[in-house]
């Protein structure tokens, strides 16, 4: 009997929390968010402040979540000033499941709070002047739909399946997609950074690319306003001076993608 | 006396009567489908309970959002209306006015459809379905009091910047009608974020409004103001004030 | 997700079948969707009320969907001791007073904005203007009155309540009822009149 009865408190607890299970340590916030419906689509809603992001995906089926204090942080509004990123240590993401103890967070070593209803997950930082390195790990081969803020430095997207709306201010936009939803408009936005794409080779979109000083280097033949700027260059890539807003399709056209930075390079790559 | 009082109760039924003429309009034919929308967000917040957003999730509820649905219904709208088009087209002997002026009503009806759609779309909480939104107008020729309205709110309201950006694209479509130009130079105020205030003020220099130079000078003042978008707005309102 | 609990489940005949109050007591025990079905009922008669008090047919779109999400709030508060409609316009005047306060004075609308009337009854042209005209004014000298008129006589003349039903939704005495509209109806022909005479 006294093992139903825990049974019983741990299913009430699991279902009454969010499925949020921390491990405690220093200075890191380290946690795997389970899907309400695994192997379905999801969207994943990000909003950080300075730092860096860098976004893969994994065979399991959660969400495993990392963010620690970058090197030399402290009140860090990353205004005005270019982010001098620090690397990634490559971590083992292994988190110790708190099982049977009453949802045990002690919040001192959170930095960063989540909320989740079903397959609709938003991550934000508790306290948005610290610079953190935040990363997550994604299930393959999933639809995910991404939505990424940050205030500051760069945001890498690696293998995604889906779409990604992407933000930042200083610091370069990277995202390679695996699959592409193809009803789904996206959008790339930094202020100084280059963005840096590569889509399947047959995707098919419109683009709006805006940038005021910068190169356009395309794998992809790409038709329409932009057509009569390409050049061909040594590397078999389309080239063309950016120096204000031009639009163009992909293979050609499809659902909207639009790309915008003041100061930096566009790349649209194919993704092998 | 009683003749008095027999007067009065005719008059009190003529009144009466005459009340019958004022009708209450009819409401707008969405408000189900804002009905349905805040219920939706209402049964996530229930669900919700316990979580630090859940403030977050009410107060999106009074938003009245739309599901994606709608987008469903729209389309199945559209097939509806050009499958009528295409049958009036195939009447014999129908009168030629006759037809255009069906096909004009038609016409009519997939533009308040699509607006409709772009209006209630620009408050769903998903900043996918929103750039959604803001891409459809593009397929307008010329925006309406609403949707002026719902793009400007957007631009100046929106959490997300990349919504921002591709608003103020759909903006500068129709800077031709007055209001717009308005609604943009007040907006420079409200801009925060460095990505946006680069992006208006180059429009603003696209369209040569020499009347966004107070708003842009009141930028300067900032002190938190990024350097390189600072570098921007004084080379801007230099070019602009020549 | 969330089920109907059982003490409360009841042989559910079709669901048009079931009362405003039946229905109530089902969203109240976590069944949400049943208050669709209440809004299809209710929403029309509502937004009339609303419209009748304010004239204001944005504003009054605007409260039957705070009103129904103050339903869904408060569900708990729900008794079923009284009617259905009786606790919906006791929240419907709750709402209306906040909107009184928030808003401006309004001036006196001179046109009825998208309003039908029942014109073409077989008048000639010089009448249908003269009712139009008549109506207008009538449609101000409406606004004209105090608060609790206007309501008393919208409840009775546009909601078409009975006065034991508008009686249970003021707290008031069904006698009470007759006499306030009676009252009603004269303040308003007054001052319909001595606009006219303006």
């Amino acid at each position: 009997m006294k093992t139903t009865q825990i049974t019983i408190w741990i299913v009430l607890l699991l279902a009454v929390f969010p499925a949020v299970l921390r491990a405690q340590s220093k200075d890191r916030d380290q946690f795997n968010i389970a899907l309400g419906n695994p192997g379905k689509p999801f969207k994943l809603n990000m909003n950080l402040g300075g730092g860096s992001v860098n976004i893969n995906t994994h065979e399991g089926s959660e969400l495993r979540v990392t963010a620690f204090p970058q090197a030399n942080t402290n009140a860090n509004s990353g205004q005005g000033k270019n982010q001098n990123v620090s690397i990634n240590t490559n971590t083992n993401v292994n988190v110790n499941v708190n099982s049977g103890a009453a949802g045990g967070n002690t919040n001192r070593n959170r930095l960063l709070k989540v909320s989740q209803n079903g397959n609709e997950i938003v991550i934000a930082q508790l306290n948005k002047n610290r610079a953190l390195n935040v990363e997550v790990s994604l299930p393959e081969n999933v639809a995910s739909q991404l939505e990424i803020t940050c205030a500051d430095g760069p945001v890498v997207l690696k293998n995604i399946s889906g779409s990604a709306i992407v933000t930042t201010v200083n610091g370069n936009v990277t995202a390679t997609f695996k699959n592409v939803d193809a009803k789904a408009p996206m959008a790339f936005s930094t202020l100084i950074g280059a963005i840096d794409l590569s889509f399947p080779a047959t995707v098919k979109a419109k683009l709006t690319l805006k940038s005021e000083e910068g190169l356009l280097l395309s794998d992809f033949a790409l038709t329409g306003a932009v057509k009569s700027k390409l050049n061909r260059n040594k590397n078999g890539q389309y080239q063309s001076k950016l120096a204000g807003g031009l639009s163009a399709q992909l293979n050609g056209g499809g659902q909207e993608i639009t790309i915008t930075n003041m100061q930096g390079n566009i790349y649209l790559r194919k993704h092998k | 006396m009683s003749g008095e009082k027999e007067k009065e109760e005719l008059e009190n039924q003529q009144i009466w009567n005459l009340l019958d003429g004022i009708k209450a309009p009819e409401p707008e034919s969405n408000m189900e489908m804002r009905f349905q929308g805040m219920l939706d967000h209402y049964k996530q917040a229930e669900l919700d309970k316990g979580s630090y957003w859940k403030d977050l999730w009410s107060s999106m509820m009074l938003l009245f959002t739309v599901r994606p649905q709608v987008q469903f219904a729209y389309s199945l709208v559209l097939i509806a209306l050009s499958l009528s088009a295409g049958y009036l087209l195939n009447k014999k002997e129908s009168v030629k006015t006759d037809q255009t002026e069906q096909l004009s009503a038609l016409a009519t009806e997939v533009k308040e459809m699509r607006k409709m759609m772009v209006v209630s779309l620009l408050e769903n909480p998903s900043a996918s379905e929103r750039l959604r939104a803001v891409n459809y107008t593009g397929e307008m020729q010329r925006a309406d009091q609403q949707v002026i309205a719902a793009l400007l709110t957007t631009l100046n309201e929106d959490q997300n910047v990349n919504v921002r950006l591709v608003t103020l694209d759909a903006l500068a479509k129709f800077s031709d009608q007055p209001e717009v130009r308005a609604g943009l130079v007040s907006s420079i105020a409200r801009q925060d974020s460095p990505l946006l205030q680069v992006a208006i003020a180059n429009l603003m220099l696209k369209l040569q409004e020499k009347g966004s130079v107070a708003s842009l000078k009141a930028l300067l003042k900032q002190q938190e103001l990024n350097d390189a978008v600072r570098t921007k707005i004084e080379h801007t309102i230099d070019k602009l004030i020549i | 997700m969330v089920e109907v609990s059982p003490h409360i489940k009841q042989k559910q005949k079709h669901l048009t079948d079931l009362n405003d109050n039946q229905l109530m007591q089902l969203v109240k025990a976590g069944d949400l969707d049943k208050m669709s079905l209440l809004f299809r009922r209710h929403h029309r008669s509502l937004y009339g009320f609303l419209y009748h008090m304010t004239h204001d047919k944005a504003g009054s779109e605007d409260m039957v969907q705070n009103i129904f999400y103050r339903m869904l709030k408060y569900r708990s508060s729900y008794t079923g001791a009284g009617a259905f409609q009786t606790w919906m316009f006791h929240i419907a005047r709750n709402v209306l007073k906040d909107h009184y306060k928030k808003r401006q004075p309004v001036a006196v609308s001179d046109k009825m904005d998208g309003m039908t009337e029942n014109l073409t009854d077989g008048l000639t042209v010089i009448d249908q203007l003269e009712k139009k005209q008549d109506q207008q004014q009538l449609h101000q000298a409406m606004e004209l009155l105090k608060v609790e008129d206007r309501e008393i006589l919208t409840l009775s003349k546009f909601q078409e309540l009975k006065y034991q039903e508008i009686a249970e939704i003021l707290d008031i005495s069904e006698g009470t009822v007759k006499v306030r509209v009676h009252r009603a109806l004269n303040e308003l022909k007054n001052i319909y009149q001595k606009n006219r005479l303006l």
